[in-house]
């Protein structure tokens, strides 16, 4: 343990000496990511020069841009992706998208993150992370966007069937109401039998987000680690119902292996958490009667020890 | 050489521009209930474009899926029950934007009165700095010059110029 603490001091350490790089690095190559994930949308038409410049404009405008900028940013881009494939279902994410922001993203934008990355995190696998580190950082916010996006993944399994009907190669302008009459009557008929096992998924997950937000916020000992456990445990009980319940398509070995591993990440960056408490570098410019001072105010990071977190300075003789 | 605990104070409040300052000063240049109001309004325009949306998707369910009569879905009863679910959906939201929407507006001036607070202490600083120097070189001159009128009383001449010198210090 003593190690595994030296290790995170001296993390701490390196990311607080190259903290703004860092912090543009991440954010760019997060952008990179969503974006080249959302590529697939695209079913293969935006390839070559014009999906990687998509995807590095993408990622520039959301590296310097704020939360409600980087949802509307990711959702034009997913309907731009979904337009190259089909236009008219296009049209119907364009509807989903806005409904998702009038009611949600717009009064909670920084909370709506969540969704994109837990739509993000099920490419890789691991979408459970998002729940559980909701539960824990983002409380009851994060109850909605993690339930929403499971919604929405799982919703989107139809979404192949959908394109498949009115294929932009066969867009024609004439034709566009009776495809979307057909994607209509498709989506409320055939896919809406997967409608129950969404609704089971999205409400084990926000089960799962409540249950690492109430305990998490219990004054015993390690409240965060059990939080963890039970949120994983409640998350792997309540999916595993909605395969029996509502149907959903969860593979029985992969989903507690999936879990699990999201656990421990969640751990891990668990060891981290206080990494935004401390105070950033700032560069500051001000003046005076007399001056003007360029100040680069730098945290005291390398004095930092276990007493001062428990709020305890004894070098001052202060408590 | 300035003031460290002066120069603490400014980078202080410059980090604070820097941060929150041109946000927290839009926030707070309405009254709360203003600023409550016009965000909840634009909030109600938007759950209202949103409705508007789902209601067209749920009619036409109805109209395609289920194949009901047209007339009975725009009779009065179904515009009554449309008006009735709008009016919950804009109660619901009005309840919690506006908890949201105060929170934040209390938090921006929380943050405005530390701001102003630590302006006040430093221009309070300076003045209590410039007061004491003022008040010191008045009490060293009048102690100087009584000591120089006693000097005086005594015939020394030499009492004025020490007076003069403390004057200057």
């Amino acid at each position: 343990m003593e190690e595994i603490m030296r290790i995170r001091m001296r993390l701490i350490e390196i990311y607080k000496r190259y903290e703004d790089v860092i912090n543009i690095a991440a954010k760019f190559i997060a952008g990179l990511l969503v974006f080249y994930i959302m590529s697939d949308l695209s079913m293969g038409g935006v390839t070559g020069l014009r999906k990687a410049a998509i995807i590095l404009l993408g990622a520039i405008i959301t590296t310097f841009s704020s939360a409600s900028v980087f949802i509307v940013v990711c959702a034009l881009g997913a309907v731009v992706f979904i337009g190259a494939a089909s236009i008219e279902t296009a049209i119907v994410a364009l509807m989903v998208f806005f409904l998702l922001y009038v009611f949600y993203g717009r009064i909670f934008p920084k909370e709506s993150v969540l969704f994109i990355a837990m739509l993000v995190c099920f490419k890789i696998k691991l979408p459970y992370v998002i729940p559980i580190l909701g539960g824990l950082y983002f409380g009851a916010g994060a109850i909605f966007p993690a339930a929403a996006a499971m919604f929405v993944n799982q919703f989107a399994l139809n979404l192949g069937e959908v394109i498949k009907m009115a294929p932009t190669s066969e867009f024609s302008a004439s034709t566009m109401p009776d495809n979307l009459f057909n994607m209509y009557t498709y989506i409320f008929t055939d896919a809406a039998q997967t409608f129950y096992g969404c609704f089971f998924s999205a409400a084990a997950i926000a089960v799962a987000v409540i249950a690492a937000w109430a305990i998490s916020n219990m004054s015993i000992d390690h409240e965060k680690e059990i939080a963890i456990i039970v949120s994983a445990i409640v998350m792997i009980i309540g999916l595993f119902l909605a395969v029996i319940l509502g149907g959903s398509d969860f593979s029985v070995f992969g989903l507690p292996v999936c879990v699990a591993i999201s656990a421990v990440i969640v751990y891990a960056i668990r060891l981290f958490d206080d990494l935004p408490d401390y105070r950033h570098t700032e560069r500051v410019q001000f003046q005076d009667k007399n001056y003007f001072y360029y100040v680069k105010a730098v945290p005291k990071i390398g004095t930092y020890d276990t007493n001062q977190r428990a709020g305890i300075h004894s070098d001052r003789g202060e408590e | 050489m300035e003031d460290l605990r002066k120069i603490r104070l400014m980078v202080s409040l410059a980090i604070y521009d820097k941060h929150y300052g041109e946000k927290d000063r839009k926030i707070t240049s309405k009254y709360r209930r203003d600023y409550v109001y016009f965000k909840n309004l634009s909030m109600r325009l938007g759950v209202v474009a949103g409705f508007a949306v789902i209601c067209g998707i749920y009619y036409l369910y109805r109209l395609i899926i289920e194949n009901e009569d047209v007339f009975l879905l725009i009779s009065r009863a179904a515009f009554i029950k449309m008006g009735l679910a709008l009016v919950a959906l804009l109660v619901l939201y009005s309840v919690v934007c506006t908890i949201k929407y105060r929170r934040e507006y209390d938090l921006a001036q929380k943050r405005m009165d530390i701001y102003e607070e630590r302006i006040k202490k430093l221009n309070g600083q300076s003045k209590v700095k410039r007061g004491q120097r003022r008040l010191n070189e008045t009490a060293n001159g009048f102690d100087a010059r009584r000591e120089a009128s006693k000097k005086l009383l005594k015939g020394n001449s030499h009492g004025r110029n020490n007076a003069h010198k403390n004057e200057i210090d």
